[in-house]
């Protein structure tokens, strides 16, 4: 079986990770980078993307159609996005229930989508690190996504021809990481500020069993929210100097962008940081220098915002602050001093930094990789639903299945009935979230429980039963309780794309993978073609004399075929001839090796 | 053959070894060391291999639970048959129902009851008049806290001196706690000198605990949440 790697999707930047002979390897990509920026870019219509670093340096000069922080709207439908989260220079579509998508020129495409590209691209890496095809992945989600926003990523999978083996939480994937070549026996919070979501979950490791015990967040939190807020700070400043209200500039824009982002890395190094965007528009270049002292200032109600999940979580597992013994920091964001600080504060010790905040993630998944694959069997991970499962209830109400912080995989039973005599269907909204009011929760479909036999109201029993499995998902089977019969159900939810449209997708990446393997096959036939042709050439120098005529005119007449199949692309029949070739240059390859023989002997002659 | 541990109707099937059809019995075939479906006896307190009484020792419970996730964990049967899969997941979902179950006094004396009177206890119906003036007095001051949380912009020192009322009324919440898991104390002591069939009365003991106990664990749960709304 075929190799299976470990990735971390992250908002800003994505990593992919192996374990080779027990030691965990970020995989580069061909330049030799860990990180590859989240960021698809597209060009010219028809023309594939470009991902990663590239798409990030192109990104002031194509802010319309360079994709990122899409983890943002994975998942999603139009109408929870909030306004100020719809902030991003390229077009959004999809209003109230619809699923978000991202609009590129005549396009619109998926978050998920978008996600795959950023995956084939880790894929491709690692098959050329490794040498060897991969087909399969470990991917992490933020701990507090919710079911609608893994199955997104898991389709993401999908889409860029992965067989995802497992989803697993992020904060806990960093603390397999941490766990990996230490006796833990400890209680730990992995407190995990990314680029755009924020998890605090609480673990009991002992004897390598990674116990999460609770787990919060916000998925709507983390430096994307920073960078914003400078931004408006910059845009304001500009407008102070005299530069304009340059708002709606989306070229501007990405350019402050840019620098605030820069800026704000510097201040967690160093106590001011000079901006200097020359030329932000025709007449006006921004320059300021920023405090570390104000970029707090701006970013303090933010990173304050991290403070009550981390409550809540202790609050859930039953502990205090005193009860932990390690808190460990991960994720670019928490780099910032003032988040260490907060940290502190919260769990009263001074936070752990030992582990790299922007690989530990990736390395976890590549650790679960391994568990899964039989080759790490002295660790195991048990974690938990973040949020609870319910369904509607008469007025409104959500009824909790299953409680946030349930150990998983997990299965809960439910009786139904109908309400009208003769009724032969009911229809049930299924929930996930904290709150009282179905219209306050994640509605994440509903479910028809058909075929009920015709009987007086409330008499038949159907027993419907909720299965979380290992990644968390939501699996759903209905049982006729008189009957037997049993049945999967298919959840509807407006956010669910069709199997047919990711069998496309799937077959469109798959033609585009198709087409690259025969531009690279072509590569190759033809430099092993030019390979032979050069020696022969070398060869009929030295000795072209010796060879009978029909032998010479057939050699000519292959480097002619040789010749022609390079100039047509063709694969196959520059394969062909070329084998023709060193078919027909062996007898001048001995001849040639019986010359060099000789010159070598005559040479040493005395 | 489909095997829904999880559903107490099926827990009376035969136990068949998946792989080698050999009976067995316990977690594993002893033939072919594969994963069994779950025998008809399995109770939580068996399953978790812990005596079946209202008082348990959560650190032996826990460790159990730890010992048992480790063979029967969905991880474990990755390349196994999809047989052997779907029973590691049914197995596995009940194991962590059962050490949810017997982890919490609360739900494991009401599981406890339920395996009494072969029926669900019934959900806190009545708590006695103590507790219930006390679960009002708590619930009016968190629906007072409640008000300020949403009104959003509010004085510190307004927000504080909640805060500390409801700290206060957690205190007391505790207080109460720990005096139900004595008195759970004092009736597995009841339990134990009780033959089988004479448990009726402790059981009906157990019963007015569990109402007690449901009341104050809601109460805790709607506390912790406003102390973290205004936190």
């Amino acid at each position: 079986m075929s190799r299976i790697i470990g990735i971390d999707l992250g908002t800003t930047n994505s990593v992919v990770s192996v374990i080779e002979g027990g030691v965990p390897v970020v995989i580069p990509d061909a330049d030799g980078q860990r990180l590859t920026p989240s960021v698809v870019a597209f060009t010219d219509e028809g023309e594939t993307p470009i991902i990663g670093h590239a798409a990030n340096r192109q990104r002031i000069l194509n802010p319309k159609k360079t994709i990122y922080s899409v983890k943002r709207f994975m998942g999603r439908r139009g109408g929870e996005i909030k306004e100020e989260d719809m902030f991003v220079s390229y077009p959004l579509a999809g209003r109230g229930e619809e699923p978000l998508r991202i609009a590129v020129d005549s396009r619109v495409y998926l978050p998920e989508e978008i996600s795959a590209f950023v995956l084939k691209k880790l894929k491709a890496d690692a098959e050329q690190y490794l040498g060897e095809s991969v087909g399969r992945a470990v991917i992490t989600v933020p701990a507090y996504f919710n079911d609608a926003q893994r199955n997104a990523t898991k389709k993401a999978g999908e889409i860029a021809g992965l067989k995802v083996e497992r989803i697993i939480n992020e904060p806990t994937a960093a603390s397999l990481a941490y766990g990996l070549d230490k006796k833990l026996n400890a209680r730990i919070g992995v407190y995990d500020l990314g680029g755009g979501t924020f998890d605090i979950s609480i673990l009991d490791v002992r004897n390598g069993i990674f116990q999460v015990m609770s787990t919060c967040g916000n998925t709507r939190l983390g430096g994307d929210d920073i960078d914003r807020r400078l931004i408006d700070f910059l845009l304001k400043k500009t407008e102070e100097a005299g530069g304009g209200d340059l708002s709606g500039d989306i070229f501007a824009l990405s350019r402050i962008r840019e620098e605030a982002e820069k800026a704000k890395c510097a201040l967690s190094f160093q106590e001011e940081a000079e901006i200097s965007i020359p030329f932000l528009t025709r007449s006006f270049s921004l320059q300021y220098l920023l405090t570390r002292k104000e970029f707090e200032a701006l970013a303090k109600d933010i990173i304050d915002r991290t403070r009550r999940p981390c409550l809540q979580a202790m609050m859930d597992a039953k502990l205090m602050p005193s009860d932990m013994d390690e808190v460990i920091l991960v994720g670019g964001s928490t780099r910032i001093p003032m988040v260490r600080q907060l940290a502190e504060e919260i769990f009263g010790k001074r936070p752990n930094t030992s582990v790299n905040p922007d690989e530990a993630v990736a390395v976890g998944a590549a650790v679960q990789a391994n568990i899964l694959s039989g080759k790490i069997t002295n660790l195991l991970l048990l974690d938990v639903t973040p949020l609870s499962l319910g369904i509607e209830t008469y007025g409104g109400f959500m009824n909790v299945i299953i409680p946030r912080n349930t150990t998983i995989p997990t299965r809960a039973g439910e009786l139904f009935t109908t309400a009208v005599d003769g009724q032969q269907a009911v229809t049930i909204q299924v929930l996930q979230g904290e709150r009282q009011m179905v219209a306050d929760n994640w509605s994440l479909g509903t479910f028809l429980l058909e075929d009920i036999e015709p009987a007086p109201a409330g008499v038949p029993r159907i027993g419907v039963q909720f299965t979380i499995d290992a990644d968390g998902i939501l699996h759903v089977l209905a049982r006729d309780v008189k009957t037997g019969r049993e049945k999967q159900v298919q959840m509807k939810s407006s956010l669910d794309v069709s199997n047919e449209a990711i069998e496309k997708m799937v077959k469109e990446s798959m033609e585009h993978a198709a087409e690259d393997a025969a531009k690279k096959e072509l590569f190759d036939a033809k430099l092993e073609a030019n390979k032979v042709v050069a020696a022969t050439r070398k060869g009929l120098v030295k000795c072209a004399h010796l060879l009978r005529e029909e032998e010479r005119q057939d050699i000519h007449k292959v480097m002619k075929d040789i010749e022609q199949a390079i100039n047509n692309n063709n694969t196959a029949g520059l394969k062909e001839s070329t084998t023709r070739l060193n078919k027909a240059t062996e007898r001048l390859a001995s001849l040639l090796l019986k010359e060099t023989a000789k010159e070598i002997v005559e040479k040493e002659k005395p | 053959m489909k095997h829904e541990i999880s559903d107490p109707e099926d827990m009376g099937q035969k136990v068949k070894c998946l792989s080698c059809g050999s009976p067995g019995e316990g977690f594993f075939c002893i033939d072919c060391h594969t994963i069994l479906p779950l025998s008809k006896e399995a109770d939580y307190f068996t399953l978790l291999e812990v005596e079946k009484r209202p008082l348990v020792d959560s650190e032996r419970l826990k460790e159990n639970f730890l010992k048992i996730s480790e063979m029967v964990h969905p991880d474990k049967y990755y390349n196994a048959p999809q047989e052997a899969r779907d029973v590691s997941l049914g197995y596995s979902s009940l194991l962590n129902k059962a050490y949810s179950t017997l982890k919490d006094p609360k739900e494991r004396i009401r599981y406890l009851i339920s395996l009494e009177t072969d029926k669900e206890a019934p959900v806190a119906n009545r708590a006695s008049a103590e507790t219930m003036e006390f679960f009002i007095e708590a619930s009016d001051v968190c629906h007072e806290a409640d008000v300020l949380q949403k009104k959003g912009k509010s004085g510190e020192s307004e927000r504080r001196e909640l805060r500390d009322r409801l700290q206060g009324l957690k205190k007391e919440s505790q207080k109460k706690w720990e005096n139900g898991l004595r008195e759970i104390e004092a009736l597995d002591a009841e339990w134990m000198a009780a033959l089988p069939e004479n448990r009726r009365p402790v059981v009906r003991k157990l019963m007015g605990l569990s109402h007690e106990l449901s009341y104050l664990a809601k109460l805790q749960s709607m506390l912790n949440e406003m102390i973290v709304a205004l936190s």
